[in-house]
């Protein structure tokens, strides 16, 4: 099913591409070129045969893991793909596993709070966190801690102190998010009758909310964080630019400017399946939550 | 009052607003009921009387916008409704438990149902885990599960709502608690399945000589099944007896007009009586005795003052302004 | 439940529910403020945003230029008030294209059932994408350009009403009013007319006002990235693109365009919220 889906992406994006009017050989020979240049890269580009051939022949080379190369820098797209993949991959789980912790303590302290005070202020950082720009807040941390400051490097990679900020930028959004669905989610499961009985049973209030009421109020923001995984992440394009991570996004857009159809389909060609990997896990963890579902 | 009679609980005065939107809700409006020991007291009434809110007061679980604005709780010489919160914590599911009406619902349905048992032995008891899961099979074996040791390792979801509702009993009586609070422990059931839970909770009232207070709107269970009875009309106990007392003389004209209304009860009559008029809402109390508008023999006191319960021989309580203890 | 209740009614509730709560009413206003601006730019705008005057770059904010002024000495609050203009633009062709091919698309799928399959995989597999990838895309595809921003954008967005205008139409089709109407003889056109077109209504609404700020941010982040609305265009994305080369020197450049994005964003998250709850089932039963 997710291999349909995954040819069901490829396909779309090759055929978008190859519909497009105009030579990429022609555009990266220059326009001070010969004509035997421009049909060399033509032949090196691919682009000399009829579509369906080439179609077929990406098809074939992708089962041989062969993505193709770049037209930029000539160099196999899988080389370029691969080690930014995973400096995207450490990025996005850094993020996600922070703004998942910080976003249901604040969830459940926002949920379960008798002040009304408490819950005012949650709800408007929440507010504020969905609504701020990542790129503006990246500049803005940039600005603070790099130039006034001076306490984090402004981009690059390479230490702990490099993979803070843009890292900090990154969950805002997600945290919100999730603290939204997670006091929404509390406050449903803690009006239940099973609530009621854990707590008809003595049992201290923090075993009642965390251990009753968390653990059902979790199963369906296990599930939207899945689900929403590439959402959630959004931000990584552009912040992996502010911040010059040298990641997945920062290369598509790249690809982007310079109309490097190979690589782009190799981008979105590695997001897609990641994006389909989670769902799976996404998939496999509510069986394993849900004993609902686990025991019919 | 007190323990030399025999009194396990003694509810004084309970008072239990609910604020709205719309206005404050007085469920409970001054309700007075005892119960002693080993004895099952029946708690009747129509739906909307405050009886299950009674119940959730006692252990003061009564959710918000929910408030219980006076009276007091009396258990063992302690008022439990000013007990801190540790030492009421200590009270719940150990000295006094609850059941309650939708036993599918009341468990959670992502734990296996014989840890949610033994959970109760862990926190209060201090048993280790595994002690506690031995325990928990022993207590489902005792309410009269088939194959307690299989069906330990079950969901909720995987059992039936008899099925569930004796684990709820079995984790209730875990820890051999003074009262069980049950919160028409049956209304959700077959009716096949009505009676077997019913009797188990005679036969462990017999066995653990724990009190029962039950509460249901059906007074064939209450004929069946209690010893003492309250009747509860709009928050407030209206009469008090033991049961073939009250079914035999019924005092309150509310009582009466419920009795009347059963086919087949020890009243003569020959086609089924009606209580005219209907329940006033929750936001028009009328005022004085909440009966006197729909009642044969209102008098001039009545849409006065709220008649107070009194005793009028033999344990049995009626609050009415006129004479009916003159009909005994 | 379609019909029930009249726009006259859901209006007058729309008005108390602006009133009691003050959060969604200020939303109100922004939004209110940010047509405002963005239809009467070019009659409040104090200069014009693409008059270079280099003699009076990088100034900070002063009585002349309330903002200040960018690197090639242009006002940057006519920028700002421009950069609504060109927002409010975007985001509304976008979204009112998404609206409506969405729509079209959800429900051809929901009436053909042999269409359904196909058609909601495909928005299944564009919906898992972050709208900006899509909108990359399709940028890589058309170009750069306002035009090719809001076709990117109106194509990443699309999805989103097609999976929303389907899921109504299917539970619609399988109501039971909508059977009695069949039973006793109504045709396809007037069932789709009378319950199924309502019942669309107000989730549509609410997803148009989660979209706009959406589609402003997707549109600002690209113009941001150098590959959506090109210079010397007053867009806040590119504006704060120049900002981020100047930070050290100038950081006033990058204060105001993103300042203005947080307040536009913030008015219809403000909004949507309110409206929400309006909208919800929950509070047809008060």
């Amino acid at each position: 099913m997710s291999i349909v889906v995954l040819w069901l992406t490829i396909t779309a994006v090759f055929f978008a591409f190859a519909s497009i009017p105009g030579d990429p050989a022609q555009m990266y020979a220059g326009s001070d070129t010969t004509p035997e240049l421009v049909q060399r890269l033509r032949q090196q580009f691919g682009t000399d045969r009829p579509v369906y051939v080439r179609y077929y022949l990406y098809l074939r080379n992708l089962l041989r893991g062969d993505l193709g190369d770049s037209f930029f820098s000539g160099r196999p797209v899988l080389a370029e793909v691969g080690p930014r993949f995973a400096n995207t991959a450490l990025l996005a789980l850094v993020s996600i596993a922070c703004s998942t912790v910080t976003g249901v303590l604040l969830g459940v302290v926002s949920a379960t709070s008798q002040s009304r005070a408490v819950e005012q202020v949650v709800s408007i950082i929440t507010l504020l966190g969905i609504s701020i720009p990542v790129f503006w807040l990246g500049l803005l941390l940039i600005l603070l801690f790099s130039v006034k400051l001076g306490m984090l490097p402004a981009g690059g990679t390479g230490s702990l102190a490099h993979l803070l900020m843009p890292s900090l930028t990154l969950s805002v959004y997600p945290t919100a998010f999730i603290t939204r669905m997670t006091r929404s989610s509390v406050l449903d499961v803690i009006r239940q009758d099973y609530v009621r009985t854990a707590r008809a049973k003595g049992l201290p209030e923090r075993i009642v909310v965390f251990r009753h009421a968390l653990s059902n109020a979790l199963v369906p923001i296990v599930t939207v964080i899945g689900l929403r995984f590439g959402y959630l992440l959004g931000g990584a394009v552009v912040t992996e630019s502010i911040f010059g991570w040298p990641g997945l996004g920062r290369l598509l857009v790249a690809a982007v400017g310079n109309r490097d159809y190979y690589l782009i389909q190799g981008c979105i060609l590695v997001f897609a399946a990641s994006f389909v990997l989670i769902n799976t896990l996404v998939d496999l963890s509510y069986f394993y939550l849900n004993p609902k579902v686990r025991y019919h | 009052m007190g323990e030399d009679s025999g009194e396990v609980l003694n509810i004084r005065g309970l008072r239990v607003d609910f604020h709205t939107k719309r206005g404050v809700v007085r469920a409970v409006r001054g309700l007075d009921l005892s119960v002693r020991r080993a004895e099952i007291v029946g708690v009747v009434g129509e739906t909307g009387c405050g009886k299950s809110v009674t119940a959730l007061s006692v252990l003061r679980l009564i959710p918000r916008p929910g408030v219980i604005s006076a009276g007091w709780v009396m258990f063992h010489n302690q008022d439990l409704l000013r007990l801190p919160e540790k030492h009421l914590r200590s009270v719940r599911g150990n000295r006094i438990s609850m059941i309650f009406q939708e036993p599918s619902s009341s468990l959670n349905p992502v734990f296996r149902v014989a840890d949610q048992i033994a959970e109760v032995l862990r926190f209060q008891v201090g048993l280790a885990p595994r002690v506690a899961r031995g325990r928990a099979v022993d207590l489902m074996r005792e309410v009269g599960i088939p194959d307690a040791d299989v069906r330990a390792r079950c969901y909720p979801h995987q059992l039936s709502g008899g099925m569930n509702q004796r684990i709820m009993i079995a984790m209730a009586l875990a820890c051999s608690p003074e009262i069980l609070i049950a919160d028409e422990p049956v209304t959700a059931l077959d009716a096949t399945i009505k009676g077997q839970i019913l009797s188990l909770l005679r036969q462990l009232r017999d066995r653990h000589g724990s009190s029962i207070v039950l509460i249901t709107h059906d007074l064939g269970i209450v004929a069946h099944t209690c010893d003492r009875v309250a009747v509860m009309y709009m928050g407030r106990v209206v009469e008090a007896a033991p049961v073939d007392v009250l079914f035999r003389w019924p005092l309150h004209p509310y009582t009466r007009g419920l009795l009347g209304s059963l086919p087949g009860l020890h009243l003569d009559r020959s086609e089924l009586q009606v209580i005219p008029g209907s329940v006033p809402g929750p936001y028009d109390l009328p005022a004085g005795c909440s009966f006197h508008p729909r009642c044969a023999i209102a008098g001039v006191d009545c849409p006065e003052s709220e008649p107070v319960l009194a005793d009028v021989g033999d344990g049995h309580l009626v609050a009415c302004h006129c004479d009916v203890g003159g009909l005994q | 439940m379609a019909g029930e209740r009249s726009f006259g009614s859901l209006l007058a509730a729309g008005y108390r529910t602006l009133r009691e709560k003050r959060l969604a009413f200020a939303g109100a206003v922004v939004i209110v403020a940010f047509v405002a601006v963005g239809i009467a730019a070019p009659i409040i705008a104090p200069h014009d945003p693409l008059e270079i005057d280099l003699r009076n770059a990088l100034s900070v904010p002063s009585a002349e230029h309330w903002f200040g002024t960018d690197n090639n000495g242009r006002d940057i609050l006519s920028r700002v008030l421009y950069g609504a203009r060109t927002s409010l633009f975007v985001s509304l062709l976008s979204v009112g294209c998404a609206t409506i091919a969405g729509v079209f698309i959800g429900a051809v799928a929901g009436y053909y059932a042999h269409l359904q399959a196909p058609l909601m995989r495909f928005v299944d597999i564009v919906l898992a994408f972050p709208s900006i990838m899509i909108a990359l895309i399709i940028v890589a595809v058309l170009g750069t350009g306002t035009m090719n921003v809001i076709v990117a954008i109106a194509v990443a967005q699309t999805p989103q009403f097609a999976r929303l205008v389907n899921a109504i139409v299917l539970a619609t089709k399988e109501d039971m009013y909508v059977e009695a109407g069949r039973a006793i003889g109504e045709t396809d056109s007037s069932l789709l007319w009378r319950y199924v077109i309502p019942a669309c209504v107000p989730p549509v609404v609410v997803q148009i006002s989660l979209l706009i700020p959406a589609s402003i941010m997707t549109a600002s982040a690209l113009s941001f990235l150098g590959l959506g609305v090109q210079p010397p265009n007053p867009e806040w994305g590119a504006m704060l693109s120049l900002g981020k080369e100047w930070m050290r020197t100038a950081p006033h450049l990058m204060l105001f365009p993103g300042l203005a994005l947080m307040v536009v964003v913030l008015g219809f998250n403000l909004l949507g919220e309110g409206l929400r709850d309006l909208l919800d089932p929950k509070l047809r039963y008060e």
